[in-house]
């Protein structure tokens, strides 16, 4: 290609952003405009995110946008799943959640409402769907053990190792080994049916936990509680986000990320069609999903930035400490709503009872 | 076949002709492709829904005397090889019983159970939707019927596909019409070809230059070459016409004046009064007659740059002829001459140059009384027939001899009638181009026992 052509697509593609950026501004704008004549405008984010996590997000994004007023409800994903499909959750603008599963299973039942994000903000290929459910976070699933427990003992660095470290090791893992109650848990549910998409030895992790007498918790941070205190050597499973934070803040607790694979999951982010507010919940999202929406993720909050070249000790960089990790994306789009089958749901959990309901007490 | 007004270009005619019939087959093939588009891209996502369809149904298993089915992760997968898609299902078990999925998704009309996939469309949860149905026979023990799978997908990759068929092809269609046209304007440039050719060769000829035009092989310019060649050959003898026309007035006003003056330099040494009176008789008979001969030139200058110049207008035949007649009887009140005018049809009126007319008719008058005796009856009238009409002058002079009646209508051709009357042999040719010029025909006859007829006859057009 010659240099003059070159320099014409350049300037052609520069033209086209500015053109873009602008149009962004201008409909950001106008929403001020708009809500300045009309004094400040409500903004009702639901979420299934700790309050605390999104918080300087949310603190960030009214400084930007001070005619916005951010109302924070928090609720259980699958609460807030059910008060949405049934009509009880009325007046929702964003709904926020790490049910991705569920956010997807929203969009394809027509909840969501499409948005119209400027294409200066480019987003991985897996981590939106149909312009509707939009992912923000990149929260690698990981296993989180007690670095005392492990003082003499090799730590398993992948799936394979784990399984055969449980069945060769009991002394180190019986009822030391915490994991998910999926009943209970709808990421833990997520998580252990993902292993089966991904893994041929998913059927082989689970009955090695079953057989050591997993203890089961419903909550990340009750297991990594009694991690912290050594009741617990090995977590598996476990959200990573809250994982790092927590090991961030308290030393006895390190995080493995498998590798021979690592999921990753991405909270999920849409609109409701019945949003009385459709300007700024748009607005909202774009600033999540923009570059100094996602600093302040990596920057300032217990998430982890989805973008790679946001900075921080929430960022992918820091989180993968230059280690080269198969992380395993979860894409937002129809197959993930494969496990909220019922009868596929039933059987799931019905195994999986059969395994951990057998354990010796 | 449209009208076409005034000038147009060939070209034009032919490329905008050609343009309108292939945009005729551009719509036809396009409806064509529209449909051929649509069919493709439901054969190809019909696909995927039946490759989904029967990985479900597979999985549909009897336990415990239950009907069970466990969603295949792939199911989904395939499906969301259209990435913007929703995608509803639900599996029912024999006696059409709810077991997973969209408990409320449509079925299709009318459905008999079968193994191989059933399509249909229908809308759901606002969606527009393409669905298959799947049924599978379960004969296992406490459990047999049909288990049924539909599942059905929006049709967002559907009609974006058939879009870009549809685009493509009509792309491809339009670039074939496109260079069609482009070859075809190339085409008929060369065909038009040996027109400019000719145009060429016919501006590039000295006016002088009279042989035929070079041939040609081409069927069709060969009548326009050979039309053009007779064109030119006429307006020659028009031309050679004129010359002689220039040639012969010269000599009869040259001779007329040589006359005069030879006439005036004999009076000079006359001296004998009576032979001065003879001569200056004779002298005055010369300039009439030279008088005559210029007025008759002028007014066949006239008549033939009135007719060049198409000065056409309603003229009512009554008013005209009389007025004509009134002043002759007027110019010659002094003469034993008899005058008649014969009319039936007083209210007619015809499409004509007056002008032209009236210098005709009055140099016919003329003509009459010059070449006829003193007692003469001369007769101005018309007759009147469904197509034409005829406005004739008779005398009773001598007529012209039957052999002679053609060629008396050309110039200065005068009628040897063996009497020395004033005359160039004008009037017949003034006439005859008058009533050229009005699409008539001019008809002379001899009448009994004695005198000429000479007949205009002007076709009734646009009365």
């Amino acid at each position: 290609m010659s240099i003059a052509i070159r320099a014409a697509i350049v300037c052609l593609l520069s033209i086209s952003s500015l053109l873009a950026a602008e149009r962004r501004i201008d409909s950001d704008q106008g929403f001020e405009q708009f809500t300045a004549s009309k004094s400040v405008k409500r903004l009702d984010i639901y979420s299934a995110t700790d309050t605390r996590a999104i918080k300087p997000i949310i603190e960030a994004f009214e400084r930007l946008h001070p005619y916005i007023d951010v109302r924070y409800n928090e609720y259980e994903s699958t609460t807030l799943y059910n008060g949405l499909t049934s009509g009880k959750i009325k007046g929702a603008d964003v709904v926020l959640s790490s049910a991705m599963d569920l956010q997807v299973k929203l969009v394809n039942d027509g909840y969501a409402r499409t948005l119209n994000i400027p294409e200066s903000i480019d987003l991985p290929d897996w981590s939106h769907w149909r312009n509707e459910a939009f992912g923000f976070t990149f929260e690698p699933v990981v296993i989180a053990y007690n670095k005392a427990s492990f003082k003499d003992t090799p730590l398993p660095s992948s799936h394979e190792s784990l399984v055969d470290a449980l069945r060769n090791d009991p002394e180190q893992y019986y009822e030391k080994v915490g994991s998910y109650d999926i009943r209970l848990s709808g990421a833990g549910y997520f998580f252990a049916t993902h292993d089966t998409v991904v893994s041929s030895i998913s059927g082989r992790i689970l009955e090695s936990l079953a057989r050591a007498s997993s203890h089961t918790y419903c909550c990340t941070s009750d297991m990594l509680d009694d991690l912290g205190e050594g009741k617990l050597a090995l977590a598996y499973n476990v959200l990573g986000s809250y994982a790092l934070a927590r090991a961030r803040k308290d030393n006895r607790i390190g995080v493995i990320m498998p590798e021979d694979y690592t999921l990753v999951m991405s909270r999920v982010a849409l609109v409701p069609k019945q949003t009385d507010n459709f300007a700024a919940a748009q607005t909202f999202i774009r600033f999540l999903l923009s570059k100094e929406g996602q600093q302040i993720i990596a920057s300032k909050s217990n998430l982890i930035a989805l973008r790679p070249e946001a900075t921080g000790p929430s960022s992918i960089a820091a989180i993968s400490e230059k280690r080269q990790l198969r992380f395993h994306p979860i894409k937002i789009g129809l197959p993930v709503m494969t496990f909220q089958d019922e009868m596929k749901r039933e059987r799931f959990i019905r195994e999986w009872s059969q395994l951990f309901d057998a354990r010796t007490p | 076949m449209w009208m076409i007004s005034g000038r147009y270009s060939l070209r034009k005619r032919l490329l905008s002709g050609t343009a309108g019939l292939m945009l005729g087959v551009l719509l036809v093939l396009s409806a064509g492709v529209w449909q051929y588009a649509n069919r493709t891209a439901d054969i190809s996502y019909d696909r995927l829904l039946t490759g989904s369809a029967l990985a479900i149904i597979e999985r549909i298993r009897s336990r415990n005397g239950q009907v069970e089915v466990d969603l295949p992760y792939a199911a989904l997968d395939i499906l969301s090889l259209a990435p913007d898609d929703k995608v509803y299902y639900v599996v029912s078990g024999p006696d059409k019983q709810y077991l997973t999925g969209y408990r409320d998704f449509p079925s299709p009309e009318r459905y008999t159970p079968s193994a191989s996939p059933v399509f249909y469309n229908t809308d759901y949860l606002n969606e527009s939707i393409r669905a298959v149905v799947v049924s599978k026979r379960l004969d296992d023990p406490g459990v047999s019927g049909w288990v049924e799978v539909r599942i059905g997908q929006s049709r967002i990759a559907r009609n974006s596909l058939s879009n870009e068929i549809l685009l493509g092809e009509i792309a491809v269609l339009v670039l074939v019409i496109t260079l069609a046209l482009a070859s075809l304007a190339f085409g008929i440039n060369r065909t038009l070809f040996p027109l400019n050719q000719l145009s060429r060769t016919l501006r590039e000829r000295r006016a002088d230059e009279m042989g035929p035009l070079p041939d040609t092989d081409i069927k069709e310019v060969k009548p326009l070459i050979a039309s053009i060649d007779q064109y030119r050959t006429r307006l020659q003898s028009n031309l050679d016409m004129m010359q002689v026309f220039i040639a012969d007035a010269s000599h009869q006003i040259r001779t007329a004046l040589s006359s005069v003056q030879a006439q005036l330099d004999m009076a000079e040494m006359e001296h004998d009064k009576d032979k001065l009176q003879n001569r200056l008789t004779l002298i005055r008979n010369q300039h009439r007659k030279l008088t005559r001969l210029t007025n008759q030139l002028l007014t066949h200058a006239l008549v033939a740059h009135r007719r060049d110049t198409n000065q056409f207008q309603p003229v009512k035949l009554d008013t005209l002829l009389s007025a004509i007649l009134t002043s002759e009887v007027r110019d010659h009140a002094d003469s034993s001459i008899e005058f008649n005018y014969s009319n039936t049809q007083r209210d007619l009126t015809i499409d004509a140059d007056p002008v032209s007319l009236r210098e005709c008719l009055r140099n016919l008058i003329d003509n009459a009384i010059k070449y006829g005796p003193e007692n003469n009856s001369i007769t101005l009238g018309i007759d009147v027939e469904a197509e034409q009409v005829s406005i004739f002058v008779e005398d009773e002079g001598p007529g012209i001899p039957d052999e002679m009646l053609q060629r008396a209508v050309l110039r200065f051709e005068r009628i040897e009638t063996g009497k020395n009357t004033l005359g160039s042999g004008l009037g017949l040719a003034i006439a005859n181009t008058v009533t050229e010029a009005h699409g008539g025909q001019l008809h002379l006859s001899n009448r009994q026992p004695h005198g000429l007829r000479v007949e205009l006859v002007l076709p009734r057009r646009r009365i």
